[in-house]
């Protein structure tokens, strides 16, 4: 089957992320396809490049870029949500006057449309709330 | 079949409360990260018939809580057991 | 209840003001309208207190869901749903909600639920 992923909590503060990423990977070891990950809520911290926990800690945000690539997982972050919260890509901080940009490779900024449209898209979408 | 994730402790939120309220008979609730709390005895009185009850071993196993602490109502599963119970729902319903 | 069933049933349970849930939701809602989909909100737990008139949500700097709620008619969002015992829990009555909708009990609550395939709830 076709999953789709909605991650409202953001890394290390709660277990959302992590509970999703396990989620996923038992997902895709029963043979399930996971087309894409959105994140909203404080769920979009997840998608910055500069998460920097101690080395003998998980680091969940770049443990869900790794599984991405390796599965071709959609990863959005929901742009509305990450401007806000201070989560920017190149072409955000030009249009908001920002000297730097913050997003991690393979993630992208887009609507909250793309999360209507997982939910339609998709035969399953499972949220992890903060 | 609505399958209902819950993860606050019921001692804390009125969320597994609120799921209960919205269950109807054959749905699936699985309790997750600190809403695995609620699997355990001291909550049996939550809980209504026609509902079956799942709750994640590794999220138990993490906080201490032994299979024996459980009321009778729970089947303890894998995150195995857990994809496998949204195969099956035609919704997934996640209260948080 | 509703005889012309929506297609996206989103959720308020979450209070106003203290947490961003309530404007997030309401984001969503008009978003999955405006992807023509047919939209219901059902308001449950502390998501009521969203529907009080006299919020005044710029005493805190904040912008509210007040506007928002009042465009949803222009999203063609018409069916709002309240839990009737979720205000009588709360020692409120539906003369103090500043929007119209329609109470629900408690099996009219579980059957809207079972008759959504996508439920966003917040």
């Amino acid at each position: 089957m076709n999953y789709s992923i909605a991650i409202y909590g953001g890394p290390y503060s709660n277990q959302a992320a992590h509970s999703a990423l396990h989620f996923a990977q038992a997902a895709l070891t029963r043979g399930h396809c996971i087309s894409r990950v959105f994140f909203y809520h404080d769920g979009i911290y997840n998608g910055s490049a500069l998460v920097s926990p101690p080395q003998d800690e998980a680091n969940v945000p770049a443990q869900w870029h790794t599984l991405a690539k390796e599965n071709d997982i959609e990863l959005v972050v929901c742009i509305a949500a990450a401007v806000r919260r201070g989560l920017l890509d190149e072409k955000e901080a030009k249009r908001y006057s920002r000297a730097s940009h913050n997003i991690a490779e393979g993630v992208s900024l887009s609507g909250l449309g793309q999360l209507i449209d997982a939910g339609l898209t998709s035969h399953k979408l499972i949220t992890f709330g903060l | 079949m609505i399958l209902h994730t819950v993860n606050k402790s019921p001692s804390t939120q009125s969320t597994l409360k609120e799921c209960l309220f919205t269950a109807t008979n054959g749905d699936n609730i699985l309790l997750i990260e600190d809403g695995v709390y609620g699997s355990t005895t001291a909550f049996k009185a939550l809980l209504k018939e026609g509902l079956h009850y799942f709750v994640l071993q590794e999220d138990l196993d993490a906080r201490g809580i032994a299979i024996d602490q459980l009321a009778p109502e729970w089947t303890a599963i894998s995150y195995t057991g857990f994809v496998e119970l949204t195969e099956t729902a035609d919704t997934v319903c996640s209260w948080f | 209840m509703s005889e012309n069933m929506s297609d996206l049933l989103i959720m308020f349970r979450k209070a106003p003001i203290g947490t961003s849930w309530a404007r997030e939701a309401l984001d969503l809602a008009l978003v999955g309208a405006a992807f023509g989909q047919h939209v219901s909100l059902l308001f449950m737990g502390d998501g009521v207190y969203q529907l009080l008139t006299n919020q005044q949500p710029e005493s805190v700097g904040q912008k509210g869901t007040q506007a928002m709620m009042k465009a949803l008619p222009m999203y063609d969002i018409e069916q709002i749903f309240v839990s009737q015992q979720c205000l009588a829990d709360r020692g409120l009555t539906q003369d103090q909600l500043g929007f119209s909708c329609d109470l629900l009990d408690q099996t009219q609550v579980q059957a809207l639920l079972q008759s959504h395939q996508q439920v966003f709830n917040f």
